[in-house]
């Protein structure tokens, strides 16, 4: 699967499935703080990611 | 833990939330009806709005204080208040000029009546220009000049109340740097009933959303943007407050919400005998202060002439 990183970066993981909130917090990011879209749709973490999906990860700054 | 079936409790569609307290999956509609309907109950609960109000919506063409525009829009007829948008233009290179241009495009789409008060006008410069030798202290002295800034915006437009964009995240945050400063005036500190004559009434009618439901509203409805932070943002306590806020809310969810409910609960439970400091008016500018000389007069080191 493919995850694109708030720095819009592209990480292939080898993995086949695995919760989303699982590889957030791989990766060191809290879960609290982004927003998950899996396939174009935004998704809660607890959502499993599989082979050939595409999770794209959108952090939001503060100050607003 | 994983969910093997993630549809929405109400209609059984792909679900784009999953929120606690009462636990729930949410589609897209349902997030966004359930987004509004939490901010409606709470400007009901807490008589934040009176028929024939004229709400100021203080818009920096951020994502908080647009959901907060887009989510009024959509409510305030249904209660009889009318909607005006006021940005302060604080002259930040390289930050405002992006969120100003996205706050004028907002309203115009809205048909939104829009005012801006720069800093320029108002105070002589813009905040480069204020700050240039203690651009350390950027966050105290905007801080300052903005809510002067936003009073002047609201005394402009004839507005009756201020409505701000702060989210349950920037509330619970506020709770938690005012306990570890000790600083329990400020805790108790209440700005939604005003004062005749000085200030308008302040509403923040989406702290009971968090900054995550809030750009999952915007991203909804279309609204998001990725626009630049300010460069004088935040203060080295918030920051580290932010974060460790976060990590408790990911181990235990609700940890905002209980904070904002301790918050009540001493407000309710605990009555000051009276204002700490008689509140006076500046001898410089004649605006409301608590000495001689307003916070603004310092700041900008005004002299009496």
């Amino acid at each position: 699967m493919q995850i694109i990183l708030p720095d819009r970066s592209v990480r292939t993981l080898a993995c086949t499935s695995a919760p989303i909130e699982e590889i957030l917090l791989e990766l060191g990011i809290n879960p609290t703080t982004v927003i998950v879209v899996k396939n174009g749709k935004i998704v809660p973490e607890d959502v499993i990611a599989t082979e050939g999906d595409e999770i794209r990860i959108v952090r939001f700054s503060h100050g607003g | 833990m994983a969910s093997a079936e993630n549809r929405c409790s109400l209609c059984g569609e792909p679900a784009v939330a999953r929120l606690v307290e009462p636990e729930r999956r949410l589609c897209a509609a349902h997030f966004i009806e359930d987004v509004e309907a939490r901010v409606i109950a709470a400007i009901r609960r807490e008589r934040m709005v009176f028929p024939g109000d004229r709400i100021a919506v203080g818009l920096s063409g951020g994502k908080d204080s647009t959901a907060l525009l887009l989510v009024l829009h959509r409510l305030l007829p249904a209660l009889g208040a009318d909607l005006v948008a006021v940005t302060i233009d604080e002259g930040i290179a390289g930050y405002r000029e992006e969120t100003l241009r996205a706050a004028e495009a907002l309203t115009a789409e809205l048909g939104v009546e829009h005012a801006i008060v720069t800093f320029a006008d108002l105070f002589g410069d813009d905040l480069d220009g204020l700050l240039v030798g203690r651009e350390a202290q950027g966050c105290a002295v905007c801080g300052v000049l903005r809510r002067r800034a936003l009073a002047e915006g609201v005394k402009r437009v004839g507005a009756t109340r201020l409505a701000t964009g702060h989210n349950l995240d920037d509330e619970a945050q506020s709770v938690l740097m005012n306990i570890l400063r000790g600083d329990l005036p400020r805790l108790l500190q209440d700005t939604s009933t005003g004062s005749p004559g000085h200030f308008v009434p302040r509403i923040k009618p989406l702290a009971v959303l968090s900054e995550k439901e809030i750009v999952t509203y915007l991203l909804l409805r279309g609204y998001f943007r990725d626009l630049p932070e300010c460069p004088y943002a935040g203060t080295a306590l918030r920051s580290e407050v932010r974060t460790m806020l976060a990590e408790l809310e990911h181990r235990h969810p609700g940890t905002m919400v209980r904070l904002m409910r301790f918050r009540d609960g001493i407000r309710e439970s605990f009555s000051l005998p009276g204002p700490a400091k008689a509140l006076s008016t500046c001898r410089i500018c004649g605006e409301l202060t608590s000495g001689e000389v307003c916070r603004v007069c310092a700041l900008l080191g005004r002299e009496e002439r």
